[in-house]
C-alpha cells in the first residue's frame, strides 16, 4: 500500500485503520504487561487515561473532586485489572468503572445527607465571585445541563484538550459518533450560553 | 449518517472542533481558555507518577521534585530479584536522622536489620523498593525487617509518624507496630505510635487491614483506627463521624463501660457509620449483637440471603456478603 497522500490531503482509509490498529495492539500490550506486574506499563496506561477519566468526572461529580476521584478510579483498575477480558478494551472499561464509582460516590453523598435525593443536588458552587475558576465552573455547569450523549464528549474536548480522535481512542466510540457529539452538543452549548452564531440565529 | 440539522452547517473533515487543527475558531478557543481552569493537573499525590519514579524511569528527576505524599500499606510488591539484605534507598528532607545510630547525609541507603530514627526536626523520605516510598516524620523510629522480592516487604514502626504510599497488590507490605499490624490492600494512609505503643492509622486512599491475630479491622479511605497495647486494633470509624460517637467508641474499645458506650454509639450513628456497625457485629456480646444488627438494618436492609438469625449466630459468608453489600455507604 502506497503512503504517499493523495492529492486531497486525505490519508487513505486503509492506512487510518493500519494506524488505528497499530495504536489497538499497542495499548492491548500496555495492558497485558500491567497484569504482569508491570508498573511502568500501568503509569502508562495512566498518562494515556487520567484526562478522560478527570473529564467524564468532570460531569458526574463535584469538581472539586475530579481529582481526588481519578486517582481512586486507577487504584480501582489496578486492583481489578486481571478482570479486563479483553485487553484492547481498557479505555471503555476504565470509562464504565469511572461511571461507577462516581455513582457510588453520589449515593454515599446521598446517604451521608439523610436522605435528601442526590439527584436534586446541584454541583458544588465556587464562592470566589469573579474569579476564572468560577466563569470555568459556571461553564461547565451549562455542560451538564445538556442531554448526557454530549456532556463527556464536550467537555474532554474542550475541558480535557482532548481531540476527536483522541476521545474516540479513548472511550471506544467511533469517529462518526464522535464528531456528532461534539458538533450537535456545541450547537446546545452556544444556544445555552447565547453565544449563537449570526448565521446560525438567522438561517 | 449525519442526519440534516436545522441551523448546523456541515461537518468539516478538519474542523477545529473534531481535529483541534485548522483554522482556530474564536468561539470555541474562548470556551477552551476559559474552562481551561478545570482541566486536569497531576497532583502532589500523584502516586502513578511517582510509582513510574519508582519504577526507575525517571528516578534522579522525581527525587529533585516537589515532595510526594506517601502513606504505608501492607502490600508488599517485591521487586523481582531483590535479594533479602537489598537495602532502600534513603534521602533527608529535613534536619539530620541516623541509620543504626550513625548521621545520615543528604542521601544514604536503609538495609534489612537496620534502625533509621529521626530527631526533633528532621524528617527523611525512604523508597520502598520500587513499589512506593515512606515520609519518616519527626522523632521517628523505624527498622527494616524484611524486603524480599514478590513475598514481603515488612517495616516496624517502634514509635513515630509515617506516611507512605505504596503501588502494589494486598498484602505484600506490612507494618509492624505495637500493638498492631497494618497491612496494605492498595492505598495511602497515615500511621502514628506514641511512647506507649498506642498507635493511630488514617486512610486517605484505598484500604488498610488493621490486625492483631484473629481481630482484623478493615479501614477505608476517610476512615481512622485506633490501637493499644493489650486490646490491638479498635473498630474503624469515619473522621467525620461526631465527636459523641468517636468518644463513645473509644470507651467501646479500650476502656470499662462497653454496654453504657455501645447505647451512645448506636444512638450517634449515620447511615455512613455502617462500616463502624458491622464490625461491630463480631465484637459485642451475644445478647447485643441484634441491637447492632437492628440498628445497621436501618440504614440499609440486608441483601438476599442474609437472615438476621444467621448474623446473630455470626455466620462468615452473610457477614461478608453484607459488608460488600454496604460498602456503598462508605
Amino acid at each position: 500500500m502506497s503512503l504517499a497522500l493523495p492529492a486531497d490531503g486525505n490519508l487513505p482509509i486503509g492506512h487510518a485503520s493500519m494506524q488505528a490498529r497499530s495504536a489497538h495492539d499497542a495499548e492491548a500490550a500496555l495492558v497485558s504487561a500491567a497484569r504482569s506486574g508491570n508498573r511502568a506499563a500501568f503509569a502508562t496506561l495512566y498518562d494515556r487515561h487520567v484526562r478522560m477519566v478527570h473529564g467524564m468526572l468532570l460531569t458526574r461529580v463535584p469538581h472539586h473532586d475530579a481529582a481526588d476521584l481519578a486517582q481512586e478510579v486507577f487504584l480501582h483498575a489496578m486492583n481489578r485489572i486481571e478482570t479486563l477480558r479483553d485487553p484492547s478494551s481498557f479505555g471503555p472499561w476504565l470509562a464504565t468503572i469511572t461511571r461507577r464509582l462516581a455513582a457510588q460516590l453520589h449515593r454515599q453523598r446521598a446517604a451521608s445527607a439523610k436522605g435528601e435525593d442526590a439527584r436534586a443536588a446541584p454541583p458544588s458552587s465556587d464562592t470566589d465571585a469573579g474569579s476564572a475558576r468560577s466563569e470555568a465552573i459556571r461553564i461547565l455547569t451549562v455542560i451538564r445541563s445538556l442531554p448526557e450523549t454530549y456532556q463527556d464528549t464536550l467537555t474532554l474536548r474542550l475541558v480535557e484538550g482532548l481531540t476527536g480522535p483522541q476521545i474516540a481512542a479513548c472511550t471506544g466510540l467511533s469517529h462518526g459518533s464522535v464528531r456528532v457529539n461534539l458538533h450537535r452538543g456545541m450547537a446546545m452549548l452556544k444556544q445555552r450560553l447565547g453565544l449563537a452564531d449570526a448565521v446560525e440565529q438567522t438561517s | 449518517m449525519i442526519e440534516s440539522q436545522p441551523n448546523l452547517r456541515p461537518f468539516d473533515d478538519d474542523d477545529y472542533l473534531f481535529s483541534g487543527e485548522g483554522p482556530v475558531d474564536a468561539t470555541i478557543a474562548e470556551l477552551e481558555a476559559k474552562l481551561a481552569p478545570l482541566r486536569y493537573r497531576p497532583p502532589a499525590t500523584d502516586w502513578l507518577r511517582a510509582q513510574r519514579v519508582f519504577s526507575g524511569s525517571n528516578r534522579g528527576a522525581l527525587l529533585a521534585a516537589a515532595a510526594i505524599l506517601i502513606m504505608v500499606t501492607a502490600v508488599s510488591w517485591v521487586q523481582v530479584g531483590l535479594p533479602d539484605s537489598a537495602a532502600w534507598s534513603v534521602r533527608t528532607l529535613a534536619g539530620t536522622a541516623t541509620i543504626d545510630s550513625a548521621d545520615l547525609s543528604a542521601t544514604g541507603q536503609f538495609a534489612v536489620g537496620q534502625w533509621l530514627e529521626t530527631g526533633a526536626r528532621s524528617r527523611v523520605r525512604v523508597d520502598v523498593a520500587d513499589i512506593g516510598g515512606v515520609t519518616v516524620h519527626e522523632n521517628s523510629r523505624l527498622r527494616l525487617l524484611r524486603s524480599e522480592a514478590l513475598r514481603e516487604h515488612r517495616l516496624q514502626l517502634a514509635q513515630g509518624k509515617i506516611e507512605a504510599f505504596i503501588f502494589a497488590p494486598p498484602r505484600l507490605f506490612f507494618v509492624d507496630t505495637p500493638s498492631a499490624i497494618a497491612v496494605d490492600y492498595g492505598c495511602q494512609y497515615t500511621l502514628e505510635v506514641d511512647e506507649s505503643g498506642a498507635g493511630r492509622l488514617e486512610v486517605t486512599l484505598g484500604w488498610v487491614s488493621f490486625e492483631d491475630g484473629d481481630r482484623r479491622s478493615f479501614v477505608p479511605r476517610g476512615a481512622v483506627c485506633l490501637t493499644e497495647p493489650e486490646h490491638g486494633p479498635g473498630t474503624p470509624f469515619f473522621a467525620d463521624a461526631t465527636a459523641a460517637f468517636r468518644e463513645a467508641l473509644r470507651v467501646f474499645d479500650f476502656e470499662p463501660g462497653r454496654e453504657t458506650a455501645l447505647d451512645v454509639i448506636l444512638d450517634h450513628a449515620r447511615p455512613r457509620d455502617a462500616l463502624t456497625l458491622w464490625h461491630l457485629l463480631t465484637r459485642v456480646e451475644n445478647d447485643q449483637i441484634g441491637l447492632v444488627y437492628d440498628r445497621l438494618a436501618e440504614f440499609r436492609a440486608p441483601p438476599d440471603g442474609v437472615k438476621r438469625q444467621g448474623i446473630l449466630r455470626g455466620n462468615r459468608p452473610m457477614l461478608e456478603r453484607w459488608r460488600r453489600d454496604l460498602n456503598y455507604l462508605w
